[in-house]
């Protein structure tokens, strides 16, 4: 509540023109903890340690700094003192934290870089492939009216293909097409988005009257979803088990 | 000369590590089935497969890193 009253403080003194913004999310994952599925044949003590896990990411934040034309996204996720560093590890592979977003409206691209199995790469895809359907519905977080927007996207493993739901709410009063984790293309900043069940909200935006200096990108090799599928064949046959 | 010297090398190594059959055994078996069960179930849950081979892996790890802690405890103390 204290920090959403920040933000509401915040964006109340900040209505200048500005070169650039910085964002910060807070994560929830209180629905997938509440929720997380039994499994045939899982012990328990998995299920208890990925619950660990998810319960994790509510300790990391998610940032963007972006211009009018550029974004880039990456998460802060230092392993703090008090925990076990596999279950942190976990957590931050379960995120995606490691992963770094860049996006460029102007060529209309979002690149996304990660490592695979013990590669850096990084895909791309085109911003507007993200097929937001807008709606009227909206609702006020702190002091902006925002609207929501959904896609859906599939994920394709061993086990089948699983649908995912995204919905985010957006303001068109700050003209930043951008969001947490590399979302983007709305007419407005993503002020809310719940990917699945990951909940990310902003508590803080910055408003920045000078130029930006823009993070260096990773050097990284491009690749496509079918030589992601390829480099996991691999490196299944080379583990062994 | 040799021949002696070597000898007497053997014996104060078999003195010093010998197996007894109440020694437990430490080895990373049950680590192949703990890492396959913690891919399994994250393909269970949706997450890519690029994500569960990681976290696959990060469970190996963490179980060798286990057994390592354990079996140099037990000879610590032992």
């Amino acid at each position: 509540m204290n920090k959403l009253l920040i933000f509401f403080v915040f964006i109340v003194f900040s209505q200048t023109p500005s070169k650039h913004i910085v964002v910060e999310y807070d994560i929830s994952t209180s629905e997938l903890t509440a929720n997380i599925p039994d499994v045939d044949k899982v012990p328990k003590s998995v299920i208890e340690s990925f619950k660990k896990s998810f319960e994790l990411i509510n300790q990391m934040t998610t940032s963007l700094v972006a211009t009018k034309s550029e974004g880039y996204c990456w998460t802060t996720n230092e392993v703090p003192n008090d925990v076990s560093t596999s279950e942190y590890e976990t957590a931050i592979i379960m995120l995606g934290g490691n992963d770094k977003y860049y996006l460029n409206l102007n060529k209309d691209i979002v690149n996304k870089y990660f490592n695979a199995y013990g590669e850096k790469v990084y895909t791309e895809k085109k911003i507007k492939d993200f097929n937001w359907v807008l709606s009227k519905d909206s609702k006020m977080i702190g002091d902006y009216k925002c609207f929501k927007a959904t896609l859906t996207y599939e994920v394709e493993n061993l086990s089948g293909v699983h649908k995912k739901k995204v919905t985010a709410y957006y303001t068109p009063e700050i003209n930043y097409s951008y969001g947490p984790m590399g979302y983007g293309g709305l007419p407005g900043l993503i002020i809310e988005l719940k990917d699945d069940k990951i909940t990310y909200v902003v508590n803080n935006v910055k408003f920045k009257d000078e130029d930006l200096k823009f993070p260096k990108l990773p050097k990284s090799k491009l690749v496509t979803e079918k030589e992601l599928k390829e480099m996991y064949k691999v490196a299944k046959a080379n583990r062994g088990w | 000369m040799a021949m002696v010297l070597f000898m007497v090398s053997l014996m104060s190594v078999s003195n010093s590590n010998e197996l007894i059959e109440s020694d437990p055994v430490h080895n990373y078996d049950g680590c192949y089935g703990y890492a396959w069960i913690t891919e399994f179930y994250a393909v269970q849950l949706g997450f890519d497969s690029i994500r569960a081979h990681e976290m696959g892996d990060t469970a190996f790890q963490d179980c060798v890193d286990r057994v390592d802690r354990e079996a140099a405890q037990y000879w610590n103390n032992n």
